[in-house]
């Protein structure tokens, strides 16, 4: 195999975070080893594919790279998901009791303050678990994280659930209510919520089993 | 001997680095030197444990140009040469543990 092909099959099978360093450093690297072997007087192609051979499999070499980036990656992602599940107290507070004075109640129904209280408690709830996954981060368990934030994705996605339906009773008790707070600003920034916190949670999912194929085979 | 070799990487790595800053193959190279040929480690996978060192503080790294070609060039850190210190006794106690049960 020569240099080229060796790199572009590396490149194939790195992981995207720091994969552009980690193929310039193998390209100098190849060369070198390839300059070394042309010194000893093997001839171009013997010298390329000995530089290759030296190196490594390119499946071994890039799980262990996988297995060394997926910790800082996992802490990354977390660490998103954590401050897309703060960023929900914009629907949760603002909107639309506190901003809008006509929508202000004399005697609020029952159950749409007990809606308020589940919006409240599934996204309390939500904080808890996606700083547990952060703390599991921290401390390298990689597959808690995945739980904690499967978990606290549960979370929002319940407390979407219940933002629509509070929404729903709050318009048939007070119709005068502005669309605009509910459609333009707590359901996108919701929605936009939970598909960080899925994203972040299948990123982490994937990375716990580079983790743990690199711990496994390795 | 490369699976013995596992485990240990960090400790070689470090060693070599304390001699003065070197790039990935210039670092493989001084292995296989120091070593005498003994250590002769898939050269891709030092780069793990360099990045690994790197995170945990031990080692820096920038791009420079040597002989006309841009190397990621790794230095210890004082970090580093602590760690160097500490895994150094670590390891010449067990070492000698080790040899005195053989013995």
């Amino acid at each position: 195999m020569r240099v080229d092909e060796y790199l572009a099959e590396l490149a194939r099978r790195l992981p995207r975070t720091r994969r552009r360093r980690f193929l310039m450093e193998a390209e100098a690297h190849l060369r070198d080893a390839a300059s070394a072997n042309l010194r000893r007087g093997l001839d171009a192609d013997a010298a390329e594919q000995a530089a290759v051979e030296s190196f490594g499999d390119p499946a071994v070499v890039a799980r262990r790279f996988a297995a060394v980036t997926a910790i800082s990656s996992v802490r990354r992602a977390s660490l998103v998901a954590l401050a897309a599940v703060v960023a929900l107290v914009l629907p949760l507070y603002g909107i639309p009791e506190n901003t809008l004075p006509a929508a202000r109640w004399e005697v609020k129904p029952t159950d749409i303050a007990v809606l308020q209280g589940v919006a409240i408690a599934l996204w309390l709830a939500a904080i808890v678990l996606a700083a547990l996954g952060f703390g599991f981060s921290l401390a390298r368990h990689t597959r808690l994280v995945a739980g904690a934030l499967i978990a606290a994705t549960t979370a929002v996605a319940g407390f979407l659930a219940v933002g629509v339906v509070l929404f729903a009773r709050w318009l048939a008790e007070a119709p005068w209510t502005p669309l605009w707070p509910f459609l333009g600003l707590a359901l996108p920034i919701s929605a936009g919520c939970l598909g960080v916190c899925v994203a972040a949670s299948l990123w982490v999912r994937d990375r716990s089993r580079t983790l743990r194929d690199a711990l496994e085979q390795d | 001997m490369r699976e013995a070799l596992k485990g240990h990487v960090d400790l070689l790595l470090l060693s070599v680095l304390e001699d003065g800053p070197a790039h990935g193959y210039g670092l493989v190279e001084a292995l296989r030197e120091r070593s005498e040929g003994a250590f002769d480690l898939a050269e891709g996978t030092v780069y793990p444990s360099l990045y690994r060192l790197e995170r945990r503080g031990f080692v820096a790294s920038r791009w420079e140009a040597v002989g006309g070609r841009r190397r990621r060039v790794y230095r210890l850190t004082n970090g580093g040469r602590d760690a160097f210190e500490r895994q150094r006794s670590e390891w010449r106690m067990f070492a000698r543990a080790v040899e005195a049960v053989l013995a």
